[in-house]
């Protein structure tokens, strides 16, 4: 019977050693795949949407686009998930300054952003550290003019705060960061077409794919909202020949209801 | 006793096997994003205005002849970039380039030596789905051909 035993919680080893080494690594992107027809979808940094929108919208003063407030946050009352919003909006918004070269715009949010990494509930220093040494780097890159080294600094900032947060194993908040980031793009937009409408802006809001992307992320963890906004804009551009200008204005609204909850 | 020990060297041949196929598998790993990285190096040396869309390069294992679709939101007024590449063992891939209706914009089979980047102009606002096919792997296994390609979105700002 011992033998028998034994021989059984050997096999179980083999079965579950064989199942454990080829199991996906649950901290890897969706793109590590077996061998077999693959899906995926991706989401391009917001630059690269911010980049086309200009594009398309030439004569617009961007800069009172920019965000231009700061966050009062308390990590004894607020919870990550705010945070991580907020860091979002801040990141975003300092990008978008680097690229339309608005200085003080990337002055006032590279230190908010600063502040803002040191009221996280990062413990480890050398992160922090991190983004200090990039954030210092600014105002030589400034006084060179590289804006677009700074654009690319700040996309580093991004992958610091999710590399940490990915060593611990929370991918809430990286979620959250991008959708974040994400989201900021879109009502910086959604602002920018309201005050300058015209028809054939219409198509920067076909984005059914990157709001289908974000509806599967936030299907089972939706802690502030995120599926209800996304199904109310998913509905706004789901037939994109019967868009208009009430569609941009229900977007813009519907993305700054919920966004009250963390930019007061 | 015979068939713990008969169980023993089987667990003991298995792992050892799982081990040496794992090795393989990273170094073809690494071998892929190398020569990404590479290709995508000498792309935006000559092509300053681009900007590479990923922080990390993005991997994955496929047999011959099957696909990796990705879908992707680009912009009208807007030129892309795809860098693709394969591991050593990987010589020709095929990249399919396909509009919200399914239709082929693009096709265009790389040479795995070339360093080829195919750059996509967008005609509208929407999703696009890049088809990503090793469809010719160098292996000592006839049956079983597997290789990794690694690929890259780049964005003009």
């Amino acid at each position: 019977m011992k033998q028998k035993m034994l021989t059984f919680t050997i096999i179980m080893t083999v079965i579950l050693s064989l199942f454990g080494c080829t199991k996906k690594d649950k901290n890897k992107e969706p793109q590590a795949a077996e061998p077999q027809d693959v899906k995926i979808e991706s989401i391009l940094p917001q630059t690269a949407y911010l980049a086309a929108v200009r594009r398309q919208l030439k004569d617009v003063e961007w800069s009172k686009y920019i965000f231009t407030g700061s966050f009062d946050y308390d990590k004894s009352k607020d919870s990550t998930q705010i945070w991580a919003y907020q860091m979002g909006v801040l990141l975003t918004n300092c990008g978008f300054a680097s690229a339309i070269r608005d200085q003080d715009g990337v002055k006032h949010l590279s230190d908010e952003i600063l502040d803002h990494a040191q009221k996280a509930d990062i413990v480890d220093e050398d992160v922090i550290m991190k983004i200090m040494d990039i954030i210092h780097s600014f105002e030589a890159l400034i006084k060179d003019e590289n804006y677009r080294e700074i654009s690319n600094k700040v996309k580093e900032i991004e992958s610091v705060i999710r590399k940490y947060y990915k060593d611990k194993q929370n991918e809430s908040v990286i979620m959250t960061v991008k959708f974040s980031c994400w989201l900021e793009a879109f009502y910086i937009v959604a602002e920018a077409v309201t005050d300058n409408y015209n028809d054939a802006l219409l198509n920067l809001f076909n984005r059914g794919q990157e709001v289908a992307y974000f509806q599967k992320s936030f299907a089972k963890n939706s802690k502030m909202g995120e599926a209800a906004l996304l199904t109310k804009l998913a509905k706004e551009m789901e037939h994109k020949d019967s868009m208009s200008e009430a569609s941009v204005k229900k977007i813009l609204a519907e993305i700054t209801e919920f966004r009250t909850q963390y930019v007061k | 006793m015979k068939m713990f020990r008969s169980i023993c060297c089987l667990l003991a041949f298995l792992m050892m096997a799982q081990i040496a196929v794992a090795a393989d598998f990273q170094e073809m790993e690494e071998e892929a994003r190398d020569n990404l990285q590479m290709s995508m190096l000498e792309f935006m040396s000559k092509n300053d205005n681009f900007n590479v869309a990923e922080d990390e390069i993005n991997a994955a294992r496929l047999t011959e002849n099957k696909t990796l679709r990705m879908s992707i939101t680009l912009f009208m007024m807007s030129m892309y970039g795809i860098v693709v590449s394969g591991d050593n063992t990987v010589e020709e891939i095929k990249v399919d380039i396909l509009g919200e209706n399914g239709e082929t914009l693009m096709t265009k089979v790389i040479n795995n030596k070339n360093r080829d980047v195919i750059t996509l102009n967008a005609d509208y606002t929407g999703e696009y789905q890049v088809n990503i096919t090793p469809i010719k792997i160098n292996s000592d296994d006839d049956f079983f051909k597997v290789g990794f390609v690694s690929w890259a979105m780049l964005y003009e700002e």
